[in-house]
């Protein structure tokens, strides 16, 4: 396409071009820095007011103006671990399913419609999570585990249907299409020859799998787990429809809990001057923690995505796109 | 004899293993979506998508405004983060190792990372604290804030899969560094920064947070981008948790709404890409 | 072919119409018979002895209603068979049977005549409204007549430009204004868009203060601090209803109307009393079946004006309430606790849940057919939530009501009031810097709450309006707001 055109003199080309780009990049730096500063400069007070003991007490009281985020935390690591739990196994078996087991006809529909459920927005989890998850957890499943495990602490009752366990159902539900997609990606990356050198050595598919095809995805498919789990920490809307919250360290797991994101949406609305203060500085807090598990996640699939010794062309072919890392946000 | 016999049995156990969670995600997931479609189908028909919500009380009422708004503000973002987010991303992928570069993706990676209320509140800070109004402006602004680090990361990755051999020739038959990136590396990438592009309009379409607090809500038409505008997702929200059944039933409308244009654009994308690269 | 297949489908299209006109008609006939038609003047009802009824496609009224409720004089001669109606100087003379009428000595054809139906006179709506200087619209859906009155037009600066005001805050009014902001729009100020968003009180107080809001609804009026933070009676409360939080719970056996008393509801939510047979409960209830259960606790998750209500109740009768947790739209609950999103999370959550106990706004719970608890007031009395007994508890207080109107309606001393209820109020710059919109503003807390076009949406909604007393200051607030020291109340 580029014959077609009249090659000008290359160096007087360019033009403003590079400037452009230049700029936009310097741009996204200057957003980013904007707000960070914004929100610093808006949880400034609130970390004047407690300094670190914001970080270890455990009381929200926006009568008195104390508080704390150890609820909060708590609630924010417990649910989405309990996510990771529920939908890492599951996420892992259909990514394995897809790429090594399924027929050739199944892999492309149903990974196409793991992929389009990455795209389904929060707020419409929520909505399913509310009005028909929570009503059917408190008499199936809750009421199930109270009954028969409810003399562990883990499980005391009342199943209220909402709570810690159904928004870790919820968070679940929503990772489950990131972490099968990245881990199918990781598994897909695995060269070819490297499968078939396992059948020429008389083993059977599932020794392929679990000798082969998991070692060298290992590192990947972590990544894919953290980055689920990067979504699931910073999930507002849908897990404020089904945790109960209550800015309370949870006795189990039926009880009702509180998450960094739920908290504020809850009381952005109506919060003023040190509370609004207090949110803000929870809301750096989240994007600390997601940041960090965001990195040690993309560092890990980046690396497995490159340590594969693989032809390079093919290895660009294969590479993982950033839309399967992103999910969908929050 | 026996030891084969029992490892292709312990294999076909973990297989089946395997079916059953894929079977078990698949079934999940796809009732999620009969569920949506169950609830709200009933709500939907023709003067629900063209009206204005009516007051309480007052039967019938639409979410006309809400779907112009937020199709408005999606293309407004758009607009504004698409040429943003492939024009650093050309800058990335033209100077991959100069220091700035390394900064933007660190900050580029951090942006991702923001909780979307907080970009809401960013833009709400410097643009409607500032100007005193809320606008549909802002709640563009907002949604272009959100899609940039999407389009950058997937604009860069794909820009890089175009192979080197392809720059190599074209710099060598004199072309300009411009006239390469334009002519040749962009439409090569077309397809995957399409697919980019689709889930950043997905993402930033299905926003509550960063909308509340910047285009507020309407339930009027939008007449100009000054104005306050309502969207779809703050109008779920909204009806959800109202205690009238008639805005609960159009809650689960404007939900499938939503899901449905969200779908039928990914799946256009796809198709798109597939179709492309069969011509190719 | 080609020809076969048009004529198919004409015939096709003439048997559709055919079906749409015959499944059409008898609906038509039953909106006539079975709707009754209403009629408002100014936005507010108007009930006559006989219902107006459709003639050939024009309203006819009783005579005396049309006449006398704008304001003009009217007489019947029996020999001639005439109505006329003298308003101002202008006369309308209508005969019986004519389709002829005059107004000011000038013939007017008219498409109905005057009419006598069951021994009452009739006359064309329209036609006499019109004639009298008034507007008339028939809103065909509802089946309401319409009249706005010329002074109520005339009064009103027509704004020639569209303008639209940017508003919101409390959630708790919102059903109420969604429908007030569509009426005014629709009877006095066709160019006055007014745009309420339900964002929460703290968001609308927050939209006031920073200007971002052209007026703000809130549940909890702004503290000293927040009065601090502008000029010395800048901002203005301006009530609008009131609205009573109703105590709804969910006891297997136990029926609507259960008695609480103040102590035990504090209790109950402190956690101190959690089980229904608990005898202080059964001390207050001796004629019902109370089970041996848990009582299970429910509350609002997100901060809302319902909540502050709620605890500025507990607060005033309760100390270790008002020491231990306090009034706030968010506080910090004892003990365990479930919270809901939303007045109708709420009213799920105690209707799914055995053995629990919740606060939701009257018309959540009359809507929702839920229990309602009697608490003890003030008196001595046990109240059950109802507009009547909430307006009793604002009468109980108006001569204390202080002069920026900032204040709690909980634990009245009336004997018949319901003890958790509270305001509503706008928030509005006395000073103004816009004109057109200060205009708007002014003329439609005027008409709302002054000229009480509120009262009949609020009831449908079970809010309660204003006692006198507190209107005559809101007229006195309203007078005082201005642009540049010119005042806009006229």
């Amino acid at each position: 396409m580029a014959a077609t055109e009249q090659p000008t003199r290359p160096q007087n080309g360019e033009g403003v071009f590079p400037y452009f780009t230049a700029a936009a990049a310097v741009l996204i730096l200057l957003l980013t820095g904007s707000i960070l500063l914004v929100v610093l400069w808006g949880a400034w007070p609130a970390w004047q007011a407690f300094g670190p003991a914001f970080l270890t007490t455990s009381i929200w009281d926006p009568v008195q103006n104390l508080y704390g985020a150890i609820p909060a935390v708590f609630g924010t690591l417990i649910t989405s671990l309990l996510a990771l739990a529920l939908a890492g196994p599951l996420g892992i078996g259909t990514a394995i399913f897809l790429s090594e087991l399924a027929p050739p006809w199944l892999k492309k529909p149903a990974s196409f419609t793991v992929e389009l459920l990455a795209a389904v927005p929060s707020v419409v989890f929520g909505l399913w999570g509310l009005f028909v998850l929570a009503p059917w957890f408190r008499v199936g499943p809750g009421q199930f585990l109270e009954d028969n495990l409810g003399f562990l602490p883990l499980f005391q009752g009342p199943s209220l249907g909402i709570g810690v366990l159904t928004a870790g159902l919820v968070l679940a539900m929503m990772i489950l299409p990131t972490i099968t997609a990245i881990s199918r990606e990781v598994i897909r990356a695995v060269p070819q020859e490297l499968r078939e050198a396992m059948f020429a050595l008389g083993s059977t598919r599932w020794e392929m799998i679990a000798k082969v095809v998991l070692p060298t995805s290992k590192v990947g498919i972590t990544g894919a787990l953290l980055l689920g789990l990067g979504r699931s920490l910073g999930e507002a809307i849908a897990v404020t429809m089904v945790i109960g919250n209550a800015n309370l360290i949870p006795a189990s797991l039926l009880a009702p809990a509180q998450t960094i994101a739920s908290l504020i949406v809850n009381e952005f609305p109506e919060a003023f001057d040190l509370q609004l203060s207090a949110l803000l500085l929870l809301g750096l807090l989240l994007f600390i923690i997601t940041l960090a598990v965001n990195m040690v996640a993309v560092w890990l699939v980046h690396r497995t995505a490159q340590g594969i010794p693989s032809s390079k062309e093919k290895r660009r072919g294969k590479k993982l796109t950033p839309r399967r890392c992103l999910g969908d946000g929050h | 004899m026996a030891t084969k016999k029992i490892r292709k049995a312990t294999g076909s156990l973990l297989e089946f293993a395997c079916l059953l969670s894929a079977l078990l995600v698949l079934l999940a997931l796809c009732l999620i979506l009969y569920y949506i479609f169950r609830r709200g189908i009933g709500a939907i028909n023709i003067p629900f998508l063209i009206s204005l919500p009516t007051p309480v009380g007052e039967p019938g009422g639409g979410i006309g405004n809400a779907l112009i708004g937020s199709a408005l503000m999606v293309a407004l973002g758009s607009l504004l983060a698409i040429p943003f987010g492939i024009a650093a991303a050309i800058y990335l992928d033209q100077n991959p190792r100069t220091r700035l570069a390394a900064a933007t993706r660190f900050a580029n990676r951090v942006l991702t990372g923001v909780p979307s209320l907080i970009i809401g509140l960013f833009v709400f800070t410097v643009l409607v604290l500032r100007t005193g109004n809320y606008s549909a402006l802002a709640g563009g602004i907002a949604l272009a804030v959100m899609m940039i680090p999407v389009i950058t990361l997937s604009a860069e990755e794909m820009l890089r899969l175009v192979p080197g051999s392809l720059r190599e020739a074209s710099l060598a038959l004199g072309a300009s560094k411009k006239q390469t990136v334009l002519m040749l590396i962009l439409p090569a990438a077309t397809g995957g920064l399409v697919v980019g592009i689709m889930l950043a309009v997905a993402l930033a379409a299905g926003q509550t947070a960063p909308v509340l607090l910047t285009a507020l809500t309407s339930r009027f038409w939008l007449e100009n981008l000054n104005q306050t505008s309502a969207s779809l997702p703050v109008l779920i929200y909204n009806y959800a948790s109202s205690p009238f059944p008639d805005w609960q039933e159009q809650a689960w409308g404007a939900a499938l709404v939503l899901v449905a244009t969200i779908l039928i654009l990914n799946v256009t994308a796809q198709l798109f890409v597939v179709f492309r690269n069969r011509r190719h | 072919m080609m020809k076969r297949k048009t004529s198919f489908s004409s015939f096709f299209t003439v048997l559709i119409c055919l079906a749409i006109l015959v499944s059409l008609l008898p609906a038509a006939a039953f909106t006539q018979t079975r709707r009754p038609i209403s009629i408002e003047f100014d936005g507010r009802g108007i009930t006559g002895d006989v219902s107006p009824i459709i003639i050939g496609g024009r309203t006819l009224v009783p005579m005396r209603v049309i006449f006398e409720t704008l304001g003009a004089d009217v007489n019947w001669n029996e020999s001639t068979r005439t109505v006329s109606g003298n308003k101002a100087g202008r006369v309308i003379n209508l005969v019986i049977g004519s389709r002829t009428a005059t107004v000011d000595g000038r013939s007017v054809a008219l498409e109905q005549p005057a009419q006598i139906n069951n021994g009452r006179t009739l006359v064309p709506l329209r036609f006499v409204g019109e004639a009298l200087g008034a507007q008339v619209e028939w809103d065909s859906a509802r089946a309401i007549v319409r009249i706005a009155s010329t002074e109520a037009s005339r009064r009103r600066t027509p704004v020639e430009q569209a303008l639209r005001l940017t508003t919101g805050g409390a959630t708790f009014p919102f059903p109420l204004y969604t429908r007030l902001v569509t009426e005014y729009r629709r009877i006095t100020n066709p160019a006055v868009t007014i745009d309420y968003a339900s964002v929460g009180s703290g968001a609308g107080i927050r939209g006031i203060l920073a200007r971002t809001f052209d007026f703000a609804g809130t549940d909890a009026h702004l503290t000293d601090e927040q009065m601090a933070q502008v000029a010395p009676n800048q901002i203005l409360h301006i009530p609008t209803v009131m609205g009573a939080v109703a105590v709804t719970y969910n006891v297997s056996g136990v029926g609507t109307g259960l008695r609480i008393t103040p102590d035990v509801l504090a209790d109950i939510y402190l956690g101190v009393i959690t089980r229904w047979n608990d005898a202080r409960i059964t001390a207050l209830n001796p004629r019902v079946q109370l089970p041996d259960q848990r009582i299970t606790v429910v509350r609002r998750s997100d901060s809302s004006g319902t909540t502050f209500i709620f605890t500025d109740y507990l607060s005033e009768v309760s100390e270790r309430w008002q020491r231990d947790v306090g009034r706030a739209t968010a506080v910090r609950w004892p003990g365990t606790t479930v919270g809901a999103h939303g007045n109708a999370g709420v009213a799920a959550k105690v209707s799914q849940l055995p053995g629990a106990i919740g606060y939701v706004e009257l018309s959540t719970a009359i809507q929702g057919r839920l229990n309602m608890a009697q608490i003890r007031n003030r008196a001595g009395n046990f109240v059950t939530p109802s507009v009547e007994a909430t307006s009793a508890a604002a009468a109980g207080l108006v001569r204390q009501m202080p002069r920026d109107m900032r204040m709690s309606l909980v634990n009245s001393p009336g004997p018949e009031a319901y003890p958790i209820v509270g305001l509503t109020w706008i928030l509005v710059y006395r000073d103004q810097t816009d004109l057109a919109k200060a205009r708007a503003t002014v003329d439609f807390l005027r008409w709302a709450v002054v000229e009480r076009n509120l009262e009949p949406f609020a009831a449908d909604l079970h809010y309660a309006p204003l006692p006198e007393g507190v209107i005559t200051r809101v007229r006195e607030q309203l007078q005082t707001i201005n642009h540049n020291g010119q005042a806009i109340w006229r």
